[in-house]
C-alpha cells in the first residue's frame, strides 16, 4: 500500500498546466472544413421555409443541410434516458430541427465551409421564415389546462409523474404537534465548462471508416448512439477523447452537433469541425436546476419529523435527447435524503417549457433534495425553538441500521451521519460561535454560521440504459516491465488517471512511473460507459485492480519458481520481488516480465498460460433492478456523504455575501488520493457558492435568454471562493475490493442548504427566511429592507 | 470568433493614424481604433460591430508617456492600466487615478487596456470617467482640423456616447496634481472581482486646520448614463464642519443626483439608487481617513 492513499499529484498536472494538453480544438486534419450551426431566435414556433439558395452559393460553402435532408439521411438520436422507459412522454429528436423550434436555440440548419468565418457568413445568409407560436416559460403556468402546449400529440406539458409513498402518511400528520409548509425555488444555471463542446469527424471513404475526436464523456456509448443514428455499423466508427476541459456531466450524451459534424463529414468527403461558441453553449448546451420544492413537515416538540410530503415541479425545458429530465426524477428519488422519515410521499412533475434543455450537472438532482431537506430540518429546528444541527442528529438514519432503503427504493450503503457532523461542528467551532456573532453584532457586522448535509448518491445504474454500473479495464505489462493500463473510465481533466494509477501500482508493487493509463479510445480501451456519477475510481479502479491481481498473480508464480519459493513468501515493491525477510533472495519485475515474454517454453513459465495481460470487469453491489415486494428498485449503489458547516457575513447595507469559511467532514469511504478528493471537493463547492448566488439563466416572458454570455452570467472568481477546510471520514463501502465510494461530484449540493442556513443565522436581527435562490446582492437587500420596514416602520439610511 | 474581415492598419505616428481615419470617414467607411483591444475585441467576436478598416495605435511611440507638467500631470492615451496604477508620479500626485486604475478589471485586463480606450469607449459603468471629471481633467484630441483640449465633463454627453467626432484621436488626459493633503479615494462595488462597477464613486477631500472641509469633490458612475458629479453639495458643504452629518448629507445628495440609473438584470434602478448612497458614504468616509 505504497501509494493508496497518499496526496500523489496529478501525474497530468504539468503537461496540463504548462499548457501542453492536447484538446478536441487543437486537432487538425489536411482540408478539414468548418461547421457553423444556424439556431432559432424565436422559444417557440413553427417553421415555414428555409431558403439556403444564398448560403450555397457563398465561396468557400461544402455543404448545407436543413432538417428535411437531415430526416432523409439519418434516424433520431437515441434519447440518453428515454421518458417514455418511466412512463413518461417522449418525441423524436434529430441533428436538426423538423418543422417546429421549442426553444432559443434549436439547431434548425447548418453549414460546412472552407473556413469558419466563410461558414459563418454564410450562415448569416439562410434565411428562415418562421410563424410564432404562443410560448410558456414557467412550469406550474405550463401545467395550467389552456396552457400552450410544446408537443401537442401530448396534450399536456408534463413529461412524467412520479410518486413515491412509504409508511402511513396521514395519520401520521394527524398525531402531529406541529405541521409546517413551504415553497422553495430554484434557479436555473449550468455547469459552463472552460472547455466547451467540439467535434472533429473525418470520414474516410476509401477505409469506409468514421474517425471522431469529440470533447466527451462516454466514448462507447457515444459510437453506439453514432451508429443507430447515422446508419452505419459500429465496427465502422472510431471515437476518441482527447483531452477534456472540464465536463462536470455536459458532455454525457450524444448532442445534436455530434452526429451532425459526422454526417455532413460523410457527405462531403472531407473533415468536419465544430467548436462550440459560448454563447451557444449557454443558450443549448444544457441547463439545470429550475425546480419548485414544496413540502408539509409533521414534527414533534422534540424535534422528531414522523411525516413528510413533498411536491416536486420539475422545469426541464424542451425535451432534447440528452437526458438532463432524469435529474428532476433523482431529485425525488433521493428524499427524505439521510433521514429517517418513514412516514413520506413524494410527488413529482417533469415539465417541459420553452426554453434551453436540461442536461446533466454535477449534483444530477441530489443538490435539490438536499436544500429540501437542509430546509426542512431548519424550519422544524425553528419552529419547536431546538438547534438546527440538533434536530439533523435527532433524525438521521442511525448508523447500525444499514443498508438503509428509503422509500423510493434507494439503499443507502454504510456511513455514520451523526459523527460526521459532530466533527464538523468542533473543527469549525459550532458551539463557541455565538459569543463571536455577538461582538461584531455590536460593531454593526453580521456574521453567521449554518449546518447542512449532503448525501450524495453515486454510480447510478438505469436499467435498459448506457447508465450503467460495471466497468472494465486492461492490464498490460511489457517486455521492459512497463504497465499500460486501458480503461472504460475517461477523465474530464478530474485526475483519475492518477488513482487508478496508484491502484495500479500498488497492486503490481512497481513504481507508479512504470504504469501509463490510456483512456477514451474505442479502438483501443475495453468497452466501459465513461466518466459521471463520481464512477470512475470506484469502478474503474475496481475494475483495473482486478486486471492487476490477475497479472500479479503469474508475476509471483514464476517469480516464486526463479527464487525456489512460494507466490505468498514474496513481496514486491517499487519493482523489486523478494522472499520474505531474505534480502538477498531477490529479482527485479521487470526482469520477471521479459522472461515471461521472451521464455514461455522455459521451465519457470512452462506450465502457465503464455502472456501478461488481463481484461477484467467490475460488478458493482448494491444495485437492484428487481423490483422488490413494494415495488421499488434501486439505481444508487453507493452513497457518499458530507457534513459541512458554513460561515459567513453579509453586508447589510449592500446585501452582499462573503462566505468566510467552509468546512467539511466527508465520507467517500477509503480515500484513495486525498489530493484528487479535496481538489474535486473545492472545485464543488466553488459550482455550488456559484450557483447559490452568482450563476443565472434568465429568461425573459417571450422566452428571450438574458444572460447569454459571461457579461451576464456571472461566474465566481477565486476571490470569492475560499479554500474549502476538508477533514475526510472514511466509513469503507461494503461493496467495493478496497472499499472507495464515488468522489468527485459531492461538495456541490451541500452550500445551498448551508449557507442559506447562515445566511438566515446572520440575519437573525431582521427576522428574514430564505425560500429561493440566487441570493443575489440585490434579492438579499430586499429581504433585509423588507423586514426593518416592517419592524421599524422606515427605511434605513 | 471575429466574425467579418477588415483591414488593419499599423501607423507609426499621430499624424499618420489621424489620416488614416479621415480617409476612412471620408470615404464613408467605417473605421475603429484600436489601442489595447480589451472593449473591442468581445464587440467583434460577438458580431456587435463590423468595421471595414481598424487603426491600431500600439506602433505610435511615446503614446503611452506620463509626464509632469507644472501643476498638472500629461498621461499618453495608450497608458495601460497597469502602468498607470503602477507610476510613482502619479501615485505620489494622483494617487485617485492610481486606486482606479488599480481595479479595473483583471491583471490581464489591466496589462492590455488603456486609459484613452476606456475614455473612447466609454461604457457607463467605467471607471476613469467619474474620476477624470471630479478632477477636472481635459482631454487632447487631434484631427485633421488641428488640436482642441476638451473638459472631461463634456467628453462624456449620453450612454456610450463621446463629444469625440468620428475622425478625431484622443492623444492626452491632463489631470491636476493633487495637494498632498487630498485625501481620496475610488470605491467599487461589483458582483464579482474584475466585474463592472455597479456603482462607482470617486471622493477628494481637503480639510481646514479646524477640520472644516476645504473642499470636496464627488464623481460617481452608475447613477445615470454619463457620470454625475455632485457640484451643488460640493459648494454648500466647504467650509462646513466634517462629521456624520457632513458625510450623510453628501450620500443624501448623491441620492438624489442618482435619478436615471441603468437598470441591470441583477441591479434595478431602485437598488442602484441605494448603492450610490451607500458608496458614496463610503468613499468620502475613506477619503476622509486618508485626509487626516
Amino acid at each position: 500500500m505504497a501509494y493508496i492513499g497518499s496526496a500523489v499529484s496529478g501525474i497530468l498536472d504539468t503537461r496540463l498546466v504548462a499548457g501542453k494538453g492536447q484538446y478536441t480544438a487543437d486537432v487538425s486534419l489536411p482540408d478539414m472544413g468548418y461547421m457553423t450551426v444556424v439556431r432559432s431566435p424565436y422559444a417557440h414556433a413553427r417553421i415555414l421555409s428555409i431558403d439556403t439558395s444564398a448560403a450555397q452559393q457563398h465561396p468557400g460553402v461544402r455543404i448545407v443541410v436543413t432538417g428535411t435532408d437531415i430526416q432523409q439521411w439519418s434516424q433520431p438520436i437515441p434519447h440518453t434516458l428515454n421518458p417514455s422507459a418511466f412512463g413518461g412522454k417522449t418525441t423524436d429528436i434529430y441533428c436538426l430541427a423538423i418543422d417546429r423550434v421549442h426553444y432559443v436555440g434549436t439547431p434548425v440548419a447548418a453549414v460546412v465551409a472552407d473556413t469558419r468565418h466563410a461558414a459563418t457568413e454564410a450562415a448569416g445568409l439562410i434565411e428562415v421564415e418562421y410563424a410564432d407560436l404562443p410560448v410558456v416559460i414557467d412550469a406550474e403556468r405550463a401545467l395550467e389546462p389552456d396552457s400552450p402546449l410544446l408537443y401537442p400529440e401530448w396534450e399536456t406539458n408534463e413529461l412524467m409523474h412520479v410518486r413515491f409513498q412509504g409508511g402511513d402518511v396521514e395519520p401520521a400528520f394527524a398525531n402531529a404537534d406541529h405541521i409546517l409548509d413551504d415553497t422553495l425555488r430554484l434557479h436555473r444555471h449550468t455547469a459552463t465548462p472552460l472547455e466547451p463542446r467540439a467535434a472533429l469527424a473525418h470520414y474516410d471513404d476509401r477505409a469506409e471508416h468514421l474517425t471522431l475526436w469529440v470533447s466527451t464523456q462516454a466514448p462507447h456509448p457515444l459510437r453506439t448512439t453514432l451508429a443507430n443514428t447515422l446508419n452505419m455499423d459500429e465496427n465502422d466508427i472510431q471515437v476518441i477523447q482527447p483531452q477534456v476541459g472540464g465536463a462536470f456531466g455536459v458532455k454525457i450524451p450524444t448532442y445534436q452537433e455530434d452526429p451532425l459534424a459526422c454526417l455532413l463529414s460523410k457527405r462531403t468527403g472531407r473533415p468536419v469541425k465544430w467548436i462550440e461558441e459560448r454563447t451557444e453553449h449557454l443558450m443549448a448546451g444544457g441547463h439545470a436546476r429550475e425546480q419548485t420544492l414544496k413540502f408539509s413537515v409533521a414534527c414533534q416538540a422534540d424535534g422528531t419529523v414522523v411525516g413528510l410530503k413533498v411536491r416536486i415541479i420539475g422545469d426541464v425545458g424542451a425535451l432534447a435527447a440528452v437526458g438532463g429530465w432524469g435529474m428532476s426524477y433523482v431529485a425525488s428519488f433521493v428524499v427524505p435524503g439521510p433521514y429517517k422519515i418513514p412516514n413520506c410521499e413524494v410527488d413529482l412533475s417533469i415539465v417541459v417549457t420553452n426554453k434551453g434543455p436540461w442536461n446533466a450537472y454535477r449534483g444530477f438532482g441530489k443538490e435539490a433534495a438536499s436544500f429540501l431537506m437542509d430546509r426542512v430540518m431548519d424550519r422544524v429546528a425553528d419552529t419547536v425553538q431546538m438547534d438546527r444541527a440538533a434536530v439533523r442528529l435527532k433524525n438521521f438514519v442511525p448508523k447500525d441500521e444499514f443498508p438503509y432503503t428509503q422509500i423510493s427504493g434507494a439503499t443507502l450503503d454504510s456511513g455514520d451521519y451523526a459523527k460526521a457532523l459532530q466533527a464538523v461542528m468542533d473543527k469549525a467551532g459550532y458551539h463557541d460561535f455565538a459569543e463571536e456573532q455577538q461582538r461584531l453584532r455590536a460593531q454593526g457586522r453580521y456574521i453567521g454560521i449554518g449546518v447542512g448535509f449532503e448525501l450524495t448518491p453515486e454510480g447510478g445504474c438505469i436499467p435498459d440504459s448506457f447508465i450503467g454500473g460495471y466497468e472494465g479495464a486492461t492490464v498490460r505489462v511489457s517486455p521492459s516491465g512497463q504497465v499500460t493500463v486501458l480503461t472504460g473510465v475517461t477523465s474530464p481533466g478530474s485526475g483519475n488517471e492518477t488513482g487508478i494509477a496508484q491502484i495500479v501500482a500498488d497492486a503490481l508493487g512497481v513504481p507508479l512511473s512504470a504504469v501509463r493509463v490510456i483512456q477514451g479510445d474505442t479502438q483501443a480501451c475495453p468497452y466501459g460507459l465513461g466518466n459521471w456519477s463520481s464512477r470512475s475510481l470506484f469502478m474503474g479502479g475496481s475494475a483495473s485492480l482486478y486486471a492487476a491481481r490477475e497479472v500479479h498473480h503469474k508475476v509471483l508464480r514464476v517469480a516464486a519458481s526463479m527464487l525456489q519459493s512460494t507466490p505468498e513468501d514474496l513481496d514486491c515493491e517499487q519493482g523489486r520481488i523478494r522472499v520474505k525477510g531474505q534480502a538477498d533472495r531477490e529479482v527485479a519485475f521487470n526482469a520477471v516480465a521479459e522472461y515471461i515474454h521472451k521464455r514461455a517454453f522455459d521451465h519457470h513459465a512452462f506450465d502457465m498460460e503464455p502472456g501478461l495481460e488481463s481484461t477484467r470487469y467490475f460488478r458493482m453491489g448494491n444495485i437492484h433492478h428487481v423490483p422488490d415486494d413494494k415495488g421499488r428498485i434501486n439505481t444508487y449503489p453507493s452513497y457518499p456523504y458530507a457534513a459541512c458547516v458554513a460561515v459567513v457575513e453579509v453586508d447589510v447595507e449592500t446585501g452582499v455575501i462573503t462566505l468566510l469559511r467552509y468546512v467539511t467532514v466527508h465520507d467517500c469511504g477509503t480515500v484513495i488520493n486525498p489530493l484528487l478528493v479535496e481538489g474535486q471537493f473545492q472545485g464543488a463547492v466553488a459550482q455550488g457558492l456559484g450557483g447559490l448566488i452568482y450563476e443565472q439563466l434568465s429568461y425573459d416572458d417571450n422566452g428571450q435568454l438574458q444572460t447569454g454570455t459571461f457579461m451576464d452570467y456571472t461566474l465566481p472568481t477565486a476571490v470569492e471562493v475560499p479554500s474549502v477546510e476538508i477533514h475526510h471520514q472514511e466509513v469503507p463501502s461494503p461493496f467495493t475490493p478496497l472499499g472507495a465510494k464515488g468522489a468527485g461530484e459531492s461538495g456541490v449540493s451541500s452550500p445551498f442548504g448551508t449557507i442559506v442556513s447562515a445566511v438566515e443565522n446572520a440575519l437573525t436581527p431582521f427576522g428574514v427566511t430564505i425560500h429561493a435562490t440566487p441570493l443575489t446582492p440585490q434579492r438579499v437587500w430586499r429581504m433585509i429592507h423588507a423586514t426593518r420596514h416592517d419592524n421599524s416602520g422606515g427605511a434605513d439610511a | 470568433m471575429i466574425r467579418a474581415p477588415f483591414q488593419l492598419h499599423r501607423p507609426h505616428s499621430i499624424d499618420a493614424a489621424v489620416r488614416l481615419l479621415s480617409q476612412c470617414v471620408q470615404n464613408g467607411e467605417d473605421a475603429k481604433l484600436l489601442a489595447g483591444g480589451q472593449s473591442l475585441l468581445p464587440s467583434l467576436n460577438l458580431g456587435l460591430i463590423a468595421p471595414a478598416h481598424i487603426i491600431s495605435l500600439n506602433h505610435v511611440a511615446g503614446l503611452d508617456a506620463i509626464r509632469r507638467d507644472g501643476d498638472m500631470l500629461a498621461i499618453g492615451a495608450g497608458t495601460t492600466h497597469h502602468a498607470l496604477a503602477e507610476s510613482e508620479v502619479v501615485q505620489a500626485h494622483c494617487p485617485i487615478l492610481s486606486e482606479t486604475a488599480a481595479c479595473i478589471g483583471d491583471v490581464q485586463v489591466r496589462n492590455r487596456g488603456t486609459v484613452g480606450g476606456a475614455i473612447g469607449h466609454f461604457d457607463p459603468a467605467a471607471d476613469y470617467p467619474p474620476v477624470l471629471v471630479l478632477l477636472g481633467a481635459a482631454c487632447q484630441i487631434v484631427s485633421p482640423h488641428g488640436e482642441r483640449t476638451v473638459a472631461a465633463h463634456d467628453v462624456f454627453v449620453d450612454y456610450m456616447t463621446t463629444s469625440l467626432s468620428a475622425d478625431e484621436v484622443l492623444t492626452e488626459i491632463r489631470v491636476p496634481a493633487l495637494s498632498p493633503d487630498t485625501g481620496t479615494a475610488y470605491v467599487k462595488f461589483t458582483r464579482v472581482e474584475g466585474g463592472f462597477a455597479i456603482v462607482g464613486v470617486g471622493a477628494c477631500l481637503r480639510l481646514n486646520p479646524d477640520r472644516t472641509c476645504r473642499s470636496i469633490r464627488v464623481g460617481i458612475c452608475g447613477a445615470a448614463p454619463v457620470p454625475v458629479r455632485l457640484t451643488a453639495i460640493e459648494d454648500t458643504l466647504t467650509g462646513t464642519v466634517v462629521n456624520d452629518a457632513f458625510v450623510e448629507a453628501v450620500a443624501a445628495a448623491a441620492y438624489e443626483s442618482a435619478h436615471d440609473p441603468v437598470a441591470e438584470l441583477h441591479a434595478d434602478a431602485d437598488y442602484k439608487r441605494e448603492m450610490v448612497r451607500v458608496f458614496t458614504r463610503r468613499a468620502v468616509r475613506t477619503a476622509l481617513e486618508r485626509a487626516d
